[in-house]
């Protein structure tokens, strides 16, 4: 076997910059043990960093919490932001233990754990290895897969999808014929009885209008069903409505509220709006909520995202405007 | 690190057992059987191009790889033929040209004398024509970056600017840097530019990034790099805010109401407002979980999610403090 040793971990000196970043972090702390915390996060997440982008793969540390002086306060963090792909975890271990420590708050949301080693010193860092996800809070270092295998872990995760995005102007335009295109949207006749039906129109009526002179008022809505729940006992109706406000500009409409029974939302469900930088701009939670409704406006080819969470399950629905 | 290890030691052991076998025969097919046997042997801690997956080697790696080999066979051939000729009896010390060390070392400098531009501009275009982030890319670039190091034919640009000391720390960083700067940026090599030399463009980066690395030292020069043990000692010599004083303080304002109507489902005293703060005075999760009689997992993912969720907020919120 041509296996060396040595090549099995991934060994550097920590950089001159690495330090003068995790220190201007460090100095918004003034707890000992957080300020120390972040400091090593720091140099943690920075050899990661150089290790990722010596194996060709683009980062993103602004993008990342552990480079955002509020997320480092609010949580022991120590992520690292791959673009288009996720967040990978860096664990940090000082020499001379033999367990790490993965802090839950960085349990979910995570692609992989690069368990990275610094030296007493401070002076350089070992990449001991990885595990694909954690559940508890410490892991033997023993425990982690080599990092030999790590680049063909990383090669097999799937780039996160930004094509699956549903266009909601186009659904203005369509006739009924076209409807299959889009079986997992549905018209919103098929949600409620035809008389509780107050904003629909017909997709046919529309779809001979020419599109510059759509009437003001006129909206379509669509709705797709998601099962939530531990047995998946709950069907949540996630409803869109769009309507030209202007030339460019569009007034959209996210609603969610219980598929035909129609008391509350499951308590706790939450609903959140993500604009194109992936920054939630709207929050709710249900509690003894019938419906959550948001209502905002874009422009044309504008994207964003609905997510829909009940405890640790999530459904992300992305559209285009 | 320094002195020969067991692994070292039983390679080592392995390569002179196959000389001795070596000299021992005396026709000339067992001959070369023998030396191809002791040269794979030698090869398998060969400095650069290593295999991809254990899959045999192909392209400008095998041709390396092919070339050394040559060089190899015939270098041991001569050296077994004078051995053999001037001690006709039988052979119990290992002359110096084939001892293990010799031999391993041998096998460095014909890589080396190898390696010139031409192969590793070959070895970039390699890794060119591999898809972004698949595993051939990786295991082209690993291959690239040792094989630049090994090469010795990075620069060390503006060296008599300071001192050796300091010389030293920048020039670490500035190959750190620009070998980072080759491995993401790999697709905008030209081969028709820095006069068709590969390393021109390795090494015009590596200038600049010797003279970028100055001025971040230069502004941050006495700054001293702490050591684990003095990490907690805090300095405040620049006055930036406390951050958790300022959160605290912005969560139990709750300018939107928003922070402390966020529950774990069904327990409206666990809001977010509770945990973050319990968080914040220094509390385990163990303790908040003990607290509020709620599982690790539920109280961690319902606050890592929300923290996600309300940073866009909160920084707005905060943003006068920055």
């Amino acid at each position: 076997m041509n296996t060396n040793a040595k090549s099995t971990v991934f060994q550097t000196h920590i950089s001159w910059s690495a330090h003068i970043q995790a220190e201007k972090f460090r100095r918004y702390q003034s707890q000992g043990s957080k300020a120390k915390q972040v400091y090593l996060n720091t140099l943690a997440v920075s050899v990661a960093n150089s290790y990722l982008n010596l194996l060709g793969w683009s980062t993103s540390l602004v993008q990342s919490d552990s480079w955002n002086p509020i997320s480092q306060t609010m949580m022991n963090v120590a992520d690292l932001q791959i673009p288009g792909y996720g967040k990978l975890e860096c664990p940090v271990v000082l020499s001379g233990q033999s367990t790490v420590i993965v802090p839950p708050e960085t349990w979910s949301g995570r692609i992989g754990y690069l368990v990275v080693m610094l030296d007493q010193a401070l002076q350089s860092a070992t990449i001991l290895g990885f595990v694909p996800e954690v559940h508890q809070m410490e892991l033997s270092l023993e425990q982690l897969e080599s990092l030999s295998k790590f680049p063909t872990y990383l090669s097999q995760q799937k780039r996160l999808e930004p094509t699956t995005n549903t266009g909601l102007s186009a659904w203005m335009m369509r006739t009924l014929d076209s409807e299959a295109l889009d079986s997992d949207w549905q018209q919103l006749d098929q949600l409620f009885p035809p008389l509780k039906v107050m904003n629909f129109r017909n997709g046919q009526e529309l779809a001979q209008l020419p599109s510059t002179s759509v009437a003001a008022s006129a909206s379509v809505s669509r709705f797709k069903l998601v099962r939530l729940g531990q047995d998946a006992e709950y069907t949540i109706a996630l409803i869109l409505d769009i309507q030209p406000f202007n030339e460019k500009e569009f007034n959209v409409s996210v609603k969610v509220s219980n598929y035909q029974d129609e008391g509350y939302l499951p308590e706790g469900l939450e609903l959140v709006i993500v604009d194109q930088a992936s920054h939630s701009v709207m929050t709710a939670q249900a509690n003894q909520t019938e419906t959550i409704e948001f209502c905002f406006s874009g422009e044309l080819e504008e994207n964003f995202a609905v997510e829909i969470a009940l405890e640790e399950q999530f459904v992300v629905e992305h559209f285009t405007i | 690190m320094s002195g020969i290890n067991k692994f070292e030691q039983e390679k080592h052991q392995l390569v002179e057992r196959l000389v001795r076998q070596l000299l021992a025969v005396s026709n000339y097919r067992q001959q070369t059987i023998a030396i191809n046997q002791l040269v794979a042997t030698i090869l398998r801690s060969r400095p650069i191009c290593h295999r991809f997956k254990g899959m045999p080697l192909t392209g400008i790696y095998q041709e390396i790889y092919l070339q050394a080999k040559e060089k190899l066979v015939n270098h041991i051939k001569i050296q077994t033929d004078l051995a053999q000729n001037s001690q006709q009896s039988r052979i119990t010390v290992i002359s110096t040209p084939l001892s293990a060390v010799a031999l391993y070392r041998l096998q460095n400098q014909i890589f080396l004398a190898h390696l010139d531009d031409q192969q590793l501009k070959k070895m970039g275009l390699a890794a060119q024509s591999f898809a972004l982030n698949s595993e051939l890319r990786t295991y082209a670039l690993t291959e690239l970056v040792r094989a630049i190091k090994f090469s010795g034919r990075l620069c060390r640009p503006h060296r008599s600017k300071f001192s050796t000391d300091l010389y030293q720390t920048l020039y670490e960083e500035a190959i750190a840097e620009t070998l980072g700067y080759i491995c993401l940026n790999i697709d905008l090599y030209d081969p028709e530019r820095g006069d068709k030399k590969f390393m021109n463009w390795v090494n015009f980066k590596l200038d600049k990034s010797v003279l970028k690395c100055y001025e971040q030292y230069h502004k941050y020069a006495q700054f001293e790099i702490p050591s684990s043990e003095t990490l907690e000692q805090i300095v405040q010599e620049i006055a930036v805010p406390d951050l958790t004083e300022v959160l605290r303080e912005y969560l139990i304002k709750d300018p939107e109401q928003i922070f402390s109507t966020t529950h774990i489902r069904n327990r409206p005293d666990a809001n977010f407002t509770r945990v973050a703060l319990a968080k914040f005075s220094g509390k385990s999760w163990e303790e908040i979980s003990r607290q509020l009689e709620i599982p690790i997992p539920t109280l961690s993912s319902f606050y890592n999610r929300w923290c996600r969720r309300f940073a866009p907020l909160i920084n707005t919120g905060l943003k006068h403090h920055f």
